[in-house]
């Protein structure tokens, strides 16, 4: 009669033997009464099993159980945000820098209304009013009101009333302007088109995308013809401002060179008039305030030297999305907080260098996060410059919108990029140049 | 309707769970992070078999954690860490110390087994069935005790040595 193997012993001690078929476990629970031997054996085994588990229950940490209900209402509330997902990433990190860029940097000409226009890659439907109406059912949910606060004290902004941030644009007139007349035109909420939801379910993927039961569809990027179809769609659903001005989508912003002039010919085709889009090697001068809104002239290319003012590598292309201020009115500020959107070239996801936490060379005044536990959704980090100047760093998680974000203050810039860890954003109130600097250097080059 | 009783299922898995990914990870706040993770994609994919299905989405995290420096996470990570660590290390910083350095031996005697071992030895310990192990790292039922036979043998022989090792050095 052979013995009983150690696997044998083990599956004895662990209880398991129900799980082998019921004859040899009959036979390994008969042989064991019977036999001294193993007897002996069996209680050998149970020392070392007893040991081994008593070593491994020191490394147990206490576990503290979040609420179910917390994860389920993270679960919903991020949905709608991961449908979402950057076309940037889907399409495999195009070969490009796009940069959206605000007309707030127009409006320190002095020629515009105070018009916030923080112009990112949005494809939310919309229709008279833009995603500004929109937003703050997504911003409560997330409670960003202590963030808000505290940025708002945190930056010296100039006084508040002249810019309509994301945020602010729902919280009623301002001056002598309707909501709708200084709300944003093209926020940065991220695509949520029902396009896109029948085309991309995919998973943030916050920390690794190796799922186990993910889908080829889910990993697939979406092919370029019909990212481009829905490009065009959105540029030609024209945006009506309260002023009757009737805008392309200004928030447009492609990601590879072949979308790009796809909006830019689409709005262009439309003849629409606030918005135009731009594509381009970046090698021009900052645009001028043209043409009257009620009046839509056509679009019209303005391409700004990104590279000379963020030191970006050569290879850097950059298109801009932009979207002609309505006139102005009255004596409304020359002011406004302004918004840029980087894009940063990677080819794939392991080859993108993650963002630095702070910017290096500079003092962290601290570190806080935004939301709390499993629902916490990025980071801030608040910096001073040896000029004593401040600015800071948000980080949000993957499928967070920058939208999320407290609103700038009056005279505040912001920098942001897309990257498959999520928004980074750097907000100060400093020029579009050197904020894009601070955020590029969050960008060490890849060993 | 997936018929799922995510109650119990989050109940009788979760701290499992966490076990699982701490002796992976070695980050208790992580292991937390990377379970809700999972439990968050079971949510969304309601999977047939979640609890084996959660056990093998969070050893696929533990994976992409260790072949992928996060370090933007993992600033979020130390970030609330240091919160909890003021917390707790203000009430007993020397059975802190303690409890790291013997983390520090088990992930060391752990780290001594070969991936196939360890593996089992931590789903059985999380809880998890000989078929259920014998499922995710494709044995026979019959050889899962083999395994764990083996993979308790090396990690008491490999604590022991490792800890005579540390008492000499001090």
């Amino acid at each position: 009669m052979s013995h009983v193997d150690k696997g044998a012993l083990h599956a004895y001690l662990d209880g398991a033997l129900d799980e082998y078929p019921a004859a040899e476990a009959e036979r390994i629970r008969a042989h064991l009464d019977a036999c001294a031997e193993c007897a002996a054996r069996l209680e050998v085994e149970r020392r070392t099993r007893s040991d081994a588990h008593a070593m491994l229950a020191l490394a147990s940490p206490v576990v503290e159980v979040p609420s179910l209900e917390e994860l389920r209402a993270y679960v919903q509330r991020t949905a709608q945000q991961r449908r979402g997902i950057s076309r940037f990433q889907r399409m495999g990190w195009a070969a490009s820098v796009v940069l959206a860029l605000g007309a707030g940097w127009m409006l320190r000409d002095g020629q515009l209304q105070s018009r916030a226009l923080d112009i990112g890659a949005d494809l939310a439907p919309r229709s008279g009013v833009s995603s500004a109406v929109e937003a703050p059912a997504e911003s409560d949910a997330v409670s960003s009101e202590a963030g808000r606060a505290a940025s708002q004290d945190f930056l010296d902004g100039a006084a508040a009333g002249a810019a309509a941030t994301l945020q602010r644009s729902d919280r009623g007139a301002i001056g002598n302007e309707s909501v709708v007349e200084t709300e944003v035109l093209g926020g940065r909420a991220r695509p949520s088109s029902p396009a896109e939801e029948a085309t991309v379910d995919t998973d943030v993927g916050r920390v690794g995308a190796t799922m186990a039961d993910a889908s080829a569809e889910e990993r697939e990027a979406e092919p370029l013809p019909k990212a481009l179809d829905r490009l065009e769609q959105v540029a030609e659903s024209p945006v009506v401002s309260a002023d009757g001005a009737v805008a392309a989508p200004a928030d447009v912003v492609a990601t590879t060179p072949e979308a790009s002039a796809a909006v830019a010919g689409e709005a262009s085709g439309a003849g629409a008039g606030e918005a135009v889009a731009l594509t381009g090697r970046v090698d021009d001068q900052r645009a001028s305030a043209a043409g009257d809104s009620s009046q839509p002239a056509g679009p019209e290319a303005r391409r700004r030297q990104v590279r000379e003012a963020t030191n970006a590598p050569p290879a850097v292309v950059a298109n801009a999305a932009l979207v002609e201020p309505a006139p102005a009115r009255g004596n409304a500020e020359a002011d406004a907080s302004r918004s840029l959107v980087l894009e940063v070239e990677a080819t794939d996801d392991e080859d993108v260098t993650e963002p630095l936490l702070s910017v290096p060379g500079h003092e962290v005044m601290d570190v806080t996060n935004l939301g709390e536990g499993s629902t916490a959704w990025g980071a801030r980090v608040r910096q001073r410059m040896a000029d004593g100047r401040r600015f800071e760093v948000f980080h949000l998680e993957p499928g967070i919108d920058p939208s999320i974000l407290p609103p700038m203050e009056t005279g505040v810039g912001e920098v942001s990029t897309e990257t498959p860890f999520g928004w980074v954003l750097v907000r100060g109130a400093m020029d579009d140049a050197e904020l894009g600097d601070l955020l590029l250097r969050l960008f060490p080059e890849s060993p | 309707m997936s018929g799922i009783d995510w109650n119990d299922l989050y109940r009788t898995t979760f701290e499992d769970l966490v076990r699982f990914l701490h002796r992976k990870v070695w980050d208790a706040e992580r292991a937390r992070d990377l379970a809700q993770e999972a439990f968050v994609r079971a949510l969304q994919h309601e999977p047939r078999k979640p609890r084996a299905w959660l056990f093998q989405v969070a050893a696929n995290l533990a994976r992409d954690e260790a072949r992928t420096v996060i370090r933007r996470k993992k600033h979020l990570v130390l970030l609330k860490s240091e919160t909890e660590v003021q917390k707790e290390g203000a009430q007993d910083p020397q059975s802190r110390l303690i409890e790291q350095e013997q983390w520090a031996l088990v992930r060391e005697a752990l780290d001594s087994l070969s991936e196939k071992d360890r593996e089992a030895l931590l789903l059985w310990d999380a809880g998890q069935s000989y078929t259920e192990i014998a499922n995710e790292l494709g044995l026979a039922v019959g050889a899962v005790g083999t395994t764990l036979s083996r993979a308790r043998k090396r990690l008491a022989e490999a604590y022991r040595e490792k800890e005579e090792a540390d008492v000499a050095r001090r």
